[in-house]
């Protein structure tokens, strides 16, 4: 099913998550019908697709129907399909279309779950996420935080921002210390279906020097012209990045 | 890139980052955080003829807002009344007493020498976007079985994060499992960018997530339309994985079940223990079902029935390279 037509005829819209560079992870798609639904008369027509620096994917994988009762793996290193050309990696978009009735507002979506494990270990573990379609009442789209950032000697935090739209994006990231100090980047684009990745002191070179009063923690602020899809990890000197998450909207 | 160096807020520094108050401490004043409500206050009302709980909440307000202090309500009577306490079940509110409209609680595990390990665990809590005011909040510490040990009366003032270290040396003499759960309740009915995240923090690694909260009503019990699940992908080295769950619920979850289900629909299942309201259990998925260990097999495991709401986490643990990753159900 080619992507404008899925996107065209389901009110079921795809979730999103990052595509990571396989030298560093392996990602399976976990795909869960119980996740989904309780419902046993549902089931869902599934397509997973890579992007990277455009909204033409670089791969498409049809996984076809999964019926009330079935989880399902689906591991990258299995297929057949390029790795994104860079090591920010790209955009994993996970379109499960349900086929038994149509969401209860006008689109909705059925999000579905990444595990990526590390080549040197750690990895992460984290939910696909809509651009539209989630129920959640959130005060602003331009703005979302990450509690507890870590940039020192010892600590960097890695942050990924996923676009997944058809748009460049503008994105800013803002650091506090725990004591309301900030450090303010510029404002700087994220292309169409791009993974845009960093180490936090290398995005806002003075945040070690802002953070060093409070032990090295903050937060981060992440500013964006269209929403985005942030993602945070934590790297120690000499170890793998161990896990990621995504960041918080502020809600209403 | 260049970069602004700026102070854009003034603060003092005794508004961000309160000192913690020890469960001694707080506790010889408050039994009920919430309201306010003294030890000495429940005492008189014990002694005036109060009998159960739903004595106490008409009396004193105690135990009417996050019913925190439940526990602490439950031993002062047994230990005052004995036989003549009247025990219940559940907890609810008496008719006559309002509902109180509160932020719904957040639930985080908390390591701190889990399993004889070097883990330690830290919460942050961001004011940003948020109200201009310091956010007053409070942590309950409570151990698995659900009885409160710590409580930390804190704020955050704006554009401030207040950053509260679980660790070993703070906590490790009340919880010695070195595994429990805090217990955050907002001081506002804004959240705002409120919503705390969590840090197990190791020699290793760090790792990260939010907060779970409870249900809006957590005496209203129904069904849900979809199951709480743990994804397990394949990976290359072996990986323990452990399902934590708080019961954020009134209602006892008695009767579920741990389903582990392969993608070629193979299955097992292990009992899920009983858990009361703000109890905790940290099952290691690994012991009942190994393939998930070894990576060989990808799949989920799912919490069956779905009938209540938890405060759920995943955490996967690499022994031999001591990494941990955690993620919220």
């Amino acid at each position: 099913m080619a992507r404008p037509t899925s996107l065209e005829q389901s009110p079921w819209l795809p979730s999103f998550g990052w595509w990571p560079h396989p030298d560093e992870f392996g990602l399976t798609v976990v795909l869960s019908t119980h996740h989904a639904t309780t419902e046993p008369a549902s089931f869902f027509d599934v397509v997973l697709r890579g992007y990277a620096g455009s909204g033409e994917p670089l791969w498409e994988h049809d996984v076809g129907r999964i019926v009330h009762g079935e989880d399902r793996a689906v591991q990258l290193d299995e297929l057949d399909i390029p790795p994104p050309p860079t090591r920010n990696g790209g955009v994993v978009e996970i379109h499960a279309i349900r086929g038994d009735r149509s969401p209860k507002r006008n689109v909705g979506f059925v999000g579905m779950w990444l595990d990526a494990t590390g080549r040197g270990g750690g990895g992460y573990l984290i939910p696909t996420i809509p651009i539209r379609g989630q129920k959640k009442v959130v005060k602003r789209d331009d703005l979302q935080v990450i509690p507890g950032v870590v940039s020192s000697r010892d600590v960097e935090t890695e942050i990924v921002l996923l676009n997944p739209i058809l748009e460049p994006t503008r994105a800013r990231l803002v650091a506090s210390s725990a004591g309301g100090l900030v450090v303010e980047g510029e404002w700087f684009d994220i292309e169409p279906f791009s993974a845009w990745r960093s180490p936090l002191s290398d995005a806002l070179p003075r945040i070690r020097r802002l953070l060093a009063q409070d032990s090295g923690i903050g937060s981060l602020a992440v500013y964006s012209s269209h929403k985005i899809l942030p993602y945070f990890g934590f790297r120690r000197a000499g170890q793998p990045l161990v896990s990621m998450d995504h960041s918080a909207p502020v809600f209403a | 890139m260049s970069t602004i160096f700026s102070r854009v807020r003034e603060l003092a520094r005794s508004d961000r980052r309160d000192e913690p108050r020890t469960a001694d401490e707080s506790q010889r004043e408050f039994v009920c955080h919430c309201k306010h409500v003294e030890y000495k206050t429940v005492e008189r009302a014990i002694r005036k003829g109060a009998r159960s709980i739903s004595d106490l909440q008409r009396q004193t307000e105690a135990c009417t807002r996050c019913f925190g202090c439940r526990h602490e309500l439950e031993r002062l009577l047994d230990a005052r009344l004995g036989d003549r306490y009247e025990r219940q079940s559940t907890i609810t509110l008496p008719p006559e007493l309002r509902r109180v409209v509160a932020p719904r609680p957040m639930y985080m595990p908390v390591f701190a020498g889990f399993d004889g390990r070097e883990i330690d665990t830290r919460v942050i809590v961001f004011n940003w976007d948020g109200p201009p005011h310091p956010v007053p909040f409070r942590l309950d510490l409570l151990r698995m079985d659900g009885e409160r040990v710590r409580v930390w009366d804190l704020s955050v003032a704006s554009g401030c994060s207040t950053v509260v270290d679980l660790d070993r040396n703070e906590v490790g003499e009340v919880l010695p499992e070195g595994v429990g759960v805090v217990k955050l309740v907002l001081e506002s009915e804004e959240v705002g960018s409120l919503r705390p995240y969590f840090q197990f923090v190791t020699p290793t690694s760090i790792t990260s997530t939010h907060e779970k909260k409870g249900p809006v009503d957590i005496h209203r019990q129904k069904d849900r339309n979809y199951h709480w699940i743990f994804p397990i992908g394949s990976c290359s080295s072996a990986e323990d994985a452990y399902f934590f769950c708080t019961n954020t619920q009134m209602t006892p979850m008695e009767g579920q079940r741990l389903v582990w289900q392969n993608d070629a629909g193979e299955s097992a299942e292990t009992p899920f223990p009983t858990l009361g309201f703000s109890q905790s259990a940290c099952v290691p998925l690994h012991e009942a079902f190994p393939a998930l260990r070894e990576g060989r097999e990808c799949g989920a495991v799912r919490l069956d029935p779905a009938t209540h709401t938890v405060a759920g986490f995943m955490i996967r643990h690499d022994p031999e390279r001591e990494l941990w990753r955690v993620q919220h159900l």
